[in-house]
């Protein structure tokens, strides 16, 4: 298995109050599966994404990936993971403003001190995506959805084995939608694992080959 | 801006990239590394000259003890140190009884005389006769110079006194022979004209001098200035200046040694050396404060920031390694432009810095520049870093997902 979340929670206090974002949460997925969660702001699923990149901790619970155990790894040797096998797309606009498209794209590379291909591929990936020849371009002078897609661009220039994405889709206009989602679907077929969360059912529901709920931390199958 | 599209970026480029976003910012912090090396450096070089001008007058003097009139022990200091001019005489009959004290090996004595207004100098010059028969201050610069004597009308001039050798130049009525000029000691004995005796006597009876001499003594033919003493090899200096002092305790004249006539040059130098040091431990504590502050304030600003590259795989090593090194960077930025603003400062200033602190130039080697300058950029650097070590402890230390949030 690729992914293994094994019944993990996170509970944080709120106003003073204990809430529990996720509750008892397990799925398990194999290579090249692509994995839909769809459901309400809130609901919890960015919060099982930054679990299962190791970005936070679990309550209680395990998260394995590639088969080993990420719960009680070291902050560092998780880095390692974000920056070799695993691609990480945040919330929101998320690109550094003083660095060009490339060496955005390229800073999980920068990061790992491996250049090998990065560039050749960055630029492969900017044509799909509808960005050739912009490389040099700084964030600012991108569109909304233009940066979207480069930050889907950084999630796999290191050839991850499992790219996580949250709500790669929102306020993005359908066209744009339909760009990222048909990538991951083309990605999941050479065996890249994604996991992606969105509001959208029908968009999640066109390409999820694996498709859950998520609401008020708990975490269903949905068909 | 060009930049090479196709290099591995490093947390150097990084660092450079961010300072160059964050133009004021930058501005702002390497201005105040600017001004804590510029006054480090400055004070540094000041100090530095003063000492070293002390040192160099003391070692100068070439006796260990100098006797002279009691009133005029500060226009002899001032004479040596600052080269102003001044005449004062007494009665050389006066230096008979220290002959006979214990521990005194050598005694010359030497005879002062401020020109007033001579073709030679832009300054009033001060003219020293001394006795070749007996003298040993002046002896070693003569050898130096491959001068066996100074003959008639013939002189031997400081570094400062505009002539060269061989150039004639008159005082008052008389005419004289530059048959040397002295190394530069950036002292007042620069400013000096070395003279035998019988040539001095000769000059003092020139209208002009007689009217200040009348007034002091009877005959210039026994007048003298100071003596030079030179005590034993294992004698202490101030043990002889105490017999000497007993010796003479009848008479206006008294005897000082070589270190304890500058001690209120000393004195006044360590004040300065004082206030120097607290200004700069002032100026550090507020460069600090203020760095620590900007650093902390931009850091929480930069959060997220920081939160993406960890959600790419920069580790804490890699994000500290980031914010020392812009640290590094303003530190030794501001170090350098420090250095280079106080180099031109001094240029600039140097008149108004001589005045004020009574020295004639800059005296440091181009080492001590070196090392103070390397000293400077080291202090900036240590400054820059010490600063940014809460804000990066506090980075290193914060929860990934609250970088990502820009949560503090």
């Amino acid at each position: 298995m690729i992914l293994e979340v094994i019944n993990i929670s996170k509970e944080y206090i709120r106003a003073k109050k204990l809430f529990s974002a996720v509750s008892h949460v397990s799925f398990s997925s194999a290579e090249g599966n692509l994995i839909g969660i769809t459901g309400p702001s809130g609901g919890g699923k960015s919060t099982l994404f930054h679990m299962i990149s190791g970005l936070v901790k679990p309550t209680s619970g395990h998260v394995r990936l590639f088969d080993q155990e990420i719960t009680d790894m070291s902050n560092d040797r998780l880095a390692e993971l974000r920056r070799t096998d695993i691609g990480y797309i945040l919330q929101g606009q998320n690109l550094l403003q003083n660095f060009t498209l490339m060496e955005n794209i390229c800073m999980p590379v920068y990061m790992g001190k491996r250049f090998d291909g990065a560039y050749q591929k960055g630029l492969e990936l900017l044509d799909i995506f509808g960005l050739k020849g912009m490389e040099n371009e700084y964030p600012y002078s991108l569109s909304g959805g233009e940066q979207r897609r480069v930050s889907i661009i950084r999630a796999f220039i290191h050839s991850p084995k499992l790219v996580i994405a949250d709500e790669p889709t929102s306020n993005l206009d359908i066209e744009n939608a339909s760009i990222i989602m048909r990538f991951f679907k083309r990605a999941s077929e050479q065996k890249i694992t994604i996991l992606v969360s969105s509001h959208d059912i029908d968009l999640i529901s066109s390409i999820a080959t694996q498709k859950y709920k998520m609401i008020n931390g708990e975490l269903t199958l949905w068909k | 801006m060009n930049r090479n599209k196709k290099r591995l970026l490093t947390i150097f480029d990084i660092a450079v990239r961010n300072l160059e976003l964050r133009k004021i910012r930058t501005g702002f912090m390497i201005f105040f590394v600017c001004v804590l090396a510029l006054s480090l450096f400055v004070i540094s070089v000041i100090v530095n000259s003063m000492e070293q001008r002390l040192n160099n007058t003391i070692d100068r003097m070439g006796a260990d003890i100098i006797i002279v009139p009691s009133s005029a022990a500060a226009d002899v200091v001032n004479s040596i140190f600052l080269g102003e001019s001044f005449s004062l005489y007494f009665d050389k009959k006066m230096s008979a009884s220290i002959t006979s004290v214990s521990g005194v090996a050598k005694i010359t004595p030497q005879l002062y005389i401020a020109t007033l207004d001579a073709a030679c100098c832009s300054q009033p010059t001060q003219i020293v006769a001394f006795d070749p028969k007996t003298d040993f201050t002046v002896r070693p610069w003569l050898d130096k110079l491959q001068v066996t004597n100074l003959e008639k009308d013939q002189v031997l001039i400081g570094a400062s006194i505009l002539a060269n050798a061989g150039d004639k130049i008159k005082f008052f009525t008389h005419t004289f022979e530059v048959i040397g000029v002295l190394e530069k000691t950036d002292t007042g004995f620069d400013n000096r004209v070395y003279m035998d005796f019988q040539d001095a006597y000769e000059l003092m009876r020139t209208p002009e001098l007689q009217n200040i001499i009348s007034g002091q003594i009877k005959n210039e033919k026994s007048a003298i200035s100071s003596l030079m003493v030179k005590i034993d090899d294992n004698a202490d200096a101030r043990i002889v200046a105490a017999y000497i002092n007993h010796a003479l305790r009848k008479l206006p004249i008294k005897a000082y040694t070589r270190n304890g006539m500058f001690d209120k040059f000393s004195d006044s130098m360590k004040t300065m050396v004082y206030y120097s040091n607290f200004l700069i431990v002032l100026t550090f504590i507020l460069v600090v404060l203020a760095m620590a502050c900007i650093f902390t304030i931009t850091i929480n600003e930069r959060k997220h920031e920081f939160g993406i590259l960890t959600a790419v795989g920069a580790t804490s090593f890699q994000i500290t390694a980031i914010i020392l090194t812009e640290a590094a960077l303003i530190g030794i930025t501001g170090g350098f432009f420090g250095i280079v603003a106080a180099g031109i400062i001094l240029i600039i200033f140097q008149n108004t810095i001589f005045l004020l602190f009574g020295i004639p130039s800059i005296t440091a080697s181009v080492y001590f520049l070196n090392v103070t300058a390397l000293m400077c950029i080291g202090v900036s650097l240590f400054v820059c870093i010490f600063s940014s070590l809460y804000s990066t402890l506090q980075i290193s230390r914060q929860e990934p997902l609250l970088l990502i949030r820009g949560e503090e």
